[in-house]
């Protein structure tokens, strides 16, 4: 039997549905292809997953919730959907919060660099000023 | 296998349901809790969202008791709610549901080759196969899902099931055959995406 072959029975063997000849050849296979055992027992465990689920035991006020929402109608808004609302809500303050970082790094460092070149003259002059005496200039002016 | 048991009393409970008695409403409720939650949870997945569907489907019963009008028995009249209620809710959040179980599969794939021993590992590993299961399902057409939901976890006979979906009993032994093989399908390429290549 080919790897093919055993995918396509495997659902019935785990159910005991074939013939004695089908599942000797099925067992002969999986001992040889550590792939499809691997698979076989994949496959068992998840629709074990399904036998387990069948056991429910409901909330000791289940029967209370279900008046509570007689009195007062809530919309299905489960534990999950809250979860992924907050996730999106924290989701949006994080990108927010980088994107308004980034454009005020952007729009600053542009300011300085190619913006206005005259700001940076008038530093430059407001420096002067700042080392030069302001008397300077009246004596410069007059000198002219 | 369970079984519906056909109760001529639960049609009377029904019309005390549709005059406002809760004594009765609390009988049915007590009594179809179980089924209904196990149904939701084919559906959904989880115990939480389950229950919290299931006590919608109950206000649900509640309010729409006038519309019953005996053709069938009230446990076939309740499943149909409950199929009904929990094939709208999984449409509705459908991107929820797929976005929430792909989001971590990265990390778990890592884990699953994890021995095993302890508690947590098996967690893990039961979480992986649940997630695989529910994947699967959410892949079958809607009436594949709904049979394969009634005969895997709520043990209907295939005569109950056609009873409740309205189809012929070979309907109901051609859908879950199909259910079956397109589960073993979708088992397979999340095994050979997710598992197989780690484990190499």
């Amino acid at each position: 039997m080919k790897c093919n072959d055993t995918h396509r029975l495997i659902i019935q063997y785990l159910n005991g549905d074939l013939d004695r000849q089908s599942i000797v050849e099925i067992e002969n296979h999986l001992r040889d292809c550590p792939e499809c055992d691997g698979y076989v027992s994949f496959t068992r465990a998840a629709f074990a997953v399904v036998d387990s689920e069948k056991r429910v035991e409901p909330d000791s006020s289940f029967l209370d919730h279900v008046f509570d929402r007689l009195e007062s109608p809530v919309t299905i808004r489960s534990y999950r959907n809250k979860m992924l609302s907050l996730a999106a809500a924290a989701a949006v303050i994080v990108f927010a919060t980088f994107a308004g970082m980034s454009l005020a790094r952007f729009s600053s460092s542009a300011y300085f660099t190619s913006v206005d070149t005259s700001i940076k003259s008038d530093i430059l002059f407001a420096n002067e000023m700042t080392i030069e005496p302001f008397e300077n200039f009246f004596i410069s002016g007059e000198a002219e | 296998m369970r079984r519906i048991d056909p109760d001529e009393n639960e049609n009377a409970l029904i019309g005390a349901i549709r005059g406002g008695d809760r004594r009765s409403f609390s009988q049915i409720v007590l009594k179809y809790r179980e089924p209904v939650i196990r149904i939701c949870r084919g559906y959904v997945g989880s115990f939480e969202d389950a229950e919290d569907l299931a006590q919608e489907i109950f206000v649900e019963l509640y309010r729409s008791a006038g519309s019953f009008r005996g053709d069938s028995s009230v446990a076939t009249w309740i499943y149909r709610i409950a199929i009904n209620k929990s094939l709208n809710f999984v449409r509705d959040n459908r991107k929820k549901f797929s976005v929430f179980r792909s989001a971590d599969s990265a990390g778990e794939r890592v884990l699953y080759n994890s021995t095993g021993d302890n508690e947590s590992d098996r967690d893990i590993m039961n979480s992986e196969h649940a997630k695989a299961i529910h994947l699967a399902l959410d892949k079958l057409p809607a009436n594949q899902k709904t049979a394969f939901i009634l005969n895997k976890y709520e043990e209907l006979s295939y005569k109950e099931i056609s009873a409740i979906m309205k189809i012929s009993h070979s309907s109901v032994e051609s859908l879950i055959f199909r259910a079956k093989q397109n589960l073993q399908k979708s088992l397979l390429d999340y095994y050979q995406k997710n598992i197989d290549g780690t484990a190499r």
